[in-house]
């Protein structure tokens, strides 16, 4: 007694039928273009034989327009679990070659219910983005079936980490899916996201737009700021996938992937004394000092190519994941603008919700100064990152390197916005303003009444600053844990993590905090 | 398991250490969250991308980065440049910002001079 053989050749023949898509020669045509199968993106994904599908053999459900009767293998879309690193990670992958990965009732149902089975099993979500858009034929179904995936992309947000690939055209409304994820990596070449196209924009407007201009990964990378990594091509984009959820927990309830078996060194690093420089106002590159401060000098950064004037991360510091955040003075001189708020903000409420501890190192000017700033709206946008630091309950470890002046002084995580520790190094100047306006307005009558106004003025400068520019007054107020040398930072930071690892802090509860957006 | 070497009064011993749980079974070790050793840092930084020069700033001129006062100009007119030489030092919000050299090339004009204020996106100096 055995099962019937037509029933598994039958079984066996729908698999082979569904496995191969929209046939072999369109994914043919996709390899001779360098862009992997639906299926392969997710075999690249997944550790061998460890892909569970979900829905594999469903069909559209369309009647109109020629639809029916018509096959669609998975309907264009293919789901399941499988394991990266050891862990269960659910995926969808649009099928490009199936009626053009378009977006249909079933199709978006199968998105659902993927994102529902990872919410509740607790693992993260990866989607890959393929898709002409919304299936016509299906009509409003489809545009429904939109508004469904956004719904749970909201609903899973802050419980599972959600990452998007773009890996081929996205647009209209379908953009707004991987905007509503944690992070997006975006495909150079072969994807291209916009909400209107150069078409549209053109007959709505006049406006003459380029695809390169609006829709290409370095626009959205560099200028936009809508996507948070450049894959070179499919099988890089795999890799950044992987490399990323590395540093981040299955979801919110539990910590991320700390190496707590890394033995605690406690000794100097006088390598890091000699990054900086005598003179206060030679900029150091704030990307060497976290090389030497992080495990291995592994440092994944996040939106590099965006608002470059703020530095956001993740590494690990002895052995433990954190989420850096670091003016870089290289850049506007390490202020704080609207983009770089628009970031740093963003950024920390992640590591907040995915119980990421946070270090934040310090050196900037202040706000960035300007017209275009203020009517921009830098206090809404500033004060995202003043609402983002203070309403994180994950451990806060700040690092003042050197400059640490007004508002962003504590836009950067001071005592007062929460942070747990606060470590300065003897070259940090911690004042309400520079010396040089600071003067003005003390002195303003002395200065004008002296016989020699600009050596007056000078003189008082020079006392402001010996008072001021340096962290001792901040330290006798007890804003300061402690004061230490650059090599001793990261043993300072190593103990504090560990110390810190079950920080533990409630608030009021609430819906919500009302972010200024 | 550990393996560890131990001295005790100058005689050296190899021992094998293990982690064990109440129950005396294996303690859980972690091997999840051992980033993959297949992913080295170098393979998977994300792809630098450098945004294209604005259309409209005209070819060869080096501007502003951002408002400030002129430190130091570090060229002269008719001096030869290589792409990343320093060209000037400017001073904004307490810290210096140098502009380095876009391209190859000789120095033309130079409009700016220490002391001045110039503004974010000002042409400092030509390139020809």
């Amino acid at each position: 007694m055995a099962i019937a053989k037509f029933l598994l050749d039958q079984l066996h023949e729908r698999r082979q039928r569904a496995a191969q898509g929209g046939g072999p020669d369109k994914i043919e045509a996709r390899h001779e273009k360098g862009q992997m199968s639906a299926r392969e993106r997710l075999g690249t994904l997944f550790e061998p034989s460890t892909f569970q599908e979900f829905g594999m053999h469903a069909e559209h459900s369309g009647q109109l327009f020629g639809l029916a009767g018509k096959t669609l293998p998975s309907d264009g879309v293919v789901t399941g679990t499988g394991f990266v690193d050891g862990r269960p990670i659910a995926a969808y992958s649009q099928d490009f070659t199936v009626a053009g990965g378009s977006l249909g009732n079933i199709h978006a149902k199968k998105i659902c219910d993927i994102m529902d089975y990872a919410v509740h099993a607790g693992m993260p979500v990866v989607g890959f983005n393929d898709s002409g858009g919304a299936r016509i034929q299906e009509g409003v179904e489809s545009l429904s079936g939109y508004g469904k995936v956004f719904f749970k992309n909201v609903y899973c947000s802050g419980v599972v980490p959600q990452i998007a690939v773009i890996a081929g055209p996205c647009a209209g409304g379908a953009a707004y899916s991987p905007a509503l994820t944690d992070f997006q990596i975006m495909v150079n070449k072969s994807a291209n996201m916009f909400i209107c196209g150069p078409e549209v924009i053109k007959a709505a407007t006049g406006e003459a737009a380029t695809m390169d201009e609006i829709g290409s990964a370095t626009a959205h990378a560099t200028v936009a700021g809508n996507i948070h990594f450049v894959a070179n091509d499919d099988a890089h984009a795999v890799a950044l996938v992987k490399k990323l959820l590395s540093f981040l927990p299955s979801n919110n309830i539990l910590d991320p992937p700390h190496q707590l078996n890394t033995p605690l060194v406690l000794s100097p690093d006088p390598g890091m004394n000699e990054l900086v420089p005598e003179d206060p106002k030679a900029p150091i590159n704030v990307h060497v000092v976290i090389q030497r401060l992080v495990d291995g000098g592994d440092f994944f950064e996040v939106q590099m190519d965006w608002a470059k004037n703020i530095v956001i991360g993740f590494a690990r510091i002895q052995g433990i994941v954190v989420g850096i955040v670091a003016n870089q003075p290289l850049v506007r001189a390490g202020t704080l603008d609207i983009d770089s708020s628009d970031k740093g903000a963003r950024f920390i409420r992640f590591c907040n919700v995915f119980n990421i501890p946070i270090v934040t190192l310090v050196d900037t000017g202040g706000f960035f100064p300007g017209k275009a700033q203020e009517r921009g709206g830098i206090i809404r946008h500033g004060a995202k990152m003043l609402f983002a630091y203070a309403s994180a309950t994950v451990p806060k470890i700040t690092v003042i390197m050197r400059k640490a002046y007004g508002g962003a002084y504590l836009a950067m995580c001071s005592r007062d916005l929460g942070a747990d520790l606060v470590f300065a190094w003897p070259t940090a100047e911690i004042a309400v303003m520079g010396a040089e306006g600071a003067v003005k307005i003390l002195y303003r009558n002395e200065i004008k009444n002296a016989a020699d106004p600009k050596a007056r003025e000078a003189e008082l400068s020079k006392e402001y600053r010996e008072r001021f520019a340096s962290p001792y007054q901040a330290a006798e107020l007890a804003m300061i844990t402690d004061i230490i040398e650059p090599s001793e930072t990261r043993a300072m930071v190593g103990v504090a993590l560990r110390n810190t690892l079950s920080k533990r802090e409630t608030r009021p509860p609430k819906k919500h905090g009302n972010i200024p957006l | 398991m550990k393996r560890l070497r131990v001295t005790v009064e100058g005689k050296t011993y190899e021992v094998t250490v293990e982690l064990l749980d109440e129950k005396g079974n294996p303690a859980f070790t972690p091997t999840a969250s051992a980033a993959p050793a297949s992913l080295a840092a170098s393979s998977i930084a994300p792809q630098a991308n450098t945004p294209a020069p604005a259309a409209s700033s005209e070819p060869g001129a080096v501007n502003s980065p951002l408002a400030g006062i002129i430190k130091s100009v570090d060229v002269t007119s008719g001096q030869t440049v290589k792409q990343g030489d320093q060209l000037i030092i400017l001073e904004a919000m307490k810290m210096n910002t140098y502009v380095y050299s876009p391209q190859d090339g000789k120095i033309g004009e130079v409009l700016v001079k220490p002391g001045d204020a110039v503004a974010e996106g000002q042409v400092l100096l030509r390139i020809q």
